[in-house]
């Protein structure tokens, strides 16, 4: 009778597993799509608009539309990491500039409660994280009926300790879910140092240019997205106006006591920051794109250099392009012996407990 | 106007126990180091992930968590129980 009740036990839990395996496999495949479909066309263009040694526009600024895209499927996550195939230099100079950027997440539905949007800067040493400072985040209001568009609008100081090479956006709501979401549009904008009031000033010309880039560059699109990623744009300037022409200090919230006080915690901070990194490594939305970079080999001899080989730099998509079934089959395998750990765990700890008296 | 009084008063706390209490700053290079071991152990997840999806052991993860906090919490209580000698806890 006990082999039996074990026998029936492990027949289910192993049905659990491919369940469950099944289930992450959708799940990540998705997301692999959601990610492939962000194929920026217009990173070249960025590199030629938004370099250092490119003349600025007469008024000091220049904004351009990182990417935009028009996904029809919908994602419900806690968070969600945007990121970008190839790392985007950005010829970041945050000596004479500040850098903004701008989130819009349209047809939006469920709680909205991201704790920290952040960019990643990318080296070939690693990847690093930054954090945005003074970050605003408003409900996009004022559509109308049919191709509604309802979301929200995030615009956020990118940290001058940001190197410049672009590699993702990540926005985490570890209090709630972010809801869902399709059709998220993602702008940086340039803006020169300045008195607060320049800075104000320039911060709403530059959202004018960045509604006519943005305007022009979905004219394909249906009028009902142009209408709305305007009111975006207006609803942009409008909350950096509220942010920057302040009449009372009040009106900056406690913001700044944070910043100010946040490099007098010194240490805990840090031990808070480090702890939510760790906790972020096992984040399934957090997770890139898997790959093995063999650093170049290049030997000087009598004052020439001979390259040994190059930097190479494996990607395990291949492996799934080459053999996908054998990696599901792999997947399937894997995730069954992980459940099946569990399953002993949980027996050990039931026999510790229950029958050892 | 609340809110003002509500800053100067947090301000007035925080700096008092700050003059107390002189927390020292972590090194940059620290910060550096620490980032670029963890720009590491991020790219050594995405390998455990393309083998073992996370999305998938997520689940596992947490009844294991709720497991080990519920089992060594019982027993950190109990123990804490039977020391008190009127409860007369085995």
């Amino acid at each position: 009778m006990k082999k039996f009740v074990r026998i029936v036990s492990l027949s289910v839990a192993l049905c659990l597993c491919c369940c469950f395996s099944t289930f992450g496999s959708v799940k990540a495949s998705a997301a692999e799509s959601f990610y492939n479909t962000i194929t920026p066309p217009e990173l070249a263009n960025l590199n030629a608009n938004l370099g250092s040694g490119n003349v600025l526009s007469s008024d000091g600024l220049n904004a351009q539309s990182l990417y935009e895209f028009n996904n029809t499927t919908t994602y419900t996550a806690s968070s969600i990491n945007f990121i970008y195939p190839d790392s985007w230099n950005l010829d970041f100079n945050p000596d004479l500039y500040d850098y903004y950027l701008t989130l819009i997440f349209d047809s939006y539905s469920g709680t909205f409660a991201p704790d920290f949007i952040r960019v990643t800067s990318y080296t070939a040493s690693g990847s690093s994280n930054h954090n945005l400072t003074d970050v605003v985040i408003d409900s996009i209001s004022g559509r109308g009926s049919g191709n509604v568009l309802n979301g929200y609008h995030i615009i956020g100081k990118i940290p001058d300790t940001f190197n410049g090479n672009f590699r993702s956006v990540y926005v985490s709501g570890t209090s709630g879910t972010i809801g869902k979401y399709l059709c998220a549009y993602i702008s940086i904008t340039q803006v020169n140092k300045g008195t607060e009031t320049d800075v104000a000033q320039s911060i709403i010309s530059a959202i004018n240019n960045q509604t006519t880039t943005l305007m022009g560059g979905i004219s394909s699109a249906s009028s009902a997205i142009q209408g709305s990623v305007g009111q975006a744009a207006d609803d942009i300037q409008q909350s950096i106006e509220d942010q920057y022409q302040m009449e009372d200090e009040e009106d900056f919230g406690f913001s700044d006591i944070q910043e100010q006080y946040e490099e007098k915690m010194g240490v805990l901070t840090f031990g808070t920051e480090t702890t939510l990194q760790m906790l972020d490594l096992f984040s399934p939305s957090n997770a890139g794109e898997a790959y093995i970079r063999v650093p170049g080999w290049s030997m000087d001899i009598q004052g020439e250099t001979y390259n040994v080989w190059n930097e190479y730099t494996f990607y395990f998509s291949w492996i799934e392009d080459w053999i996908p079934l054998l990696v599901r089959l792999m997947r399937t395998f894997n995730v069954t012996m992980f459940y099946i750990a569990i399953l002993m765990y949980i027996n050990k700890v039931y026999e510790r407990n229950f029958l050892a008296k | 106007m609340i809110i003002g009084l509500i800053k100067k008063l947090l301000s007035f706390v925080l700096d008092t126990i700050f003059s107390v209490i002189d927390i020292p700053i972590v090194p940059p290079e620290l910060v550096e180091a620490v980032n670029f071991v963890f720009g590491y152990m991020r790219d050594g997840m995405s390998i455990v992930n393309f083998f073992l999806p996370l999305d998938a052991i997520a689940p596992g993860i947490d009844l294991i968590i709720i497991l080990f906090t519920v089992e060594h919490g019982y027993r950190l209580v109990m123990w804490i129980l039977q020391k008190i000698p009127m409860l007369n806890v085995k």
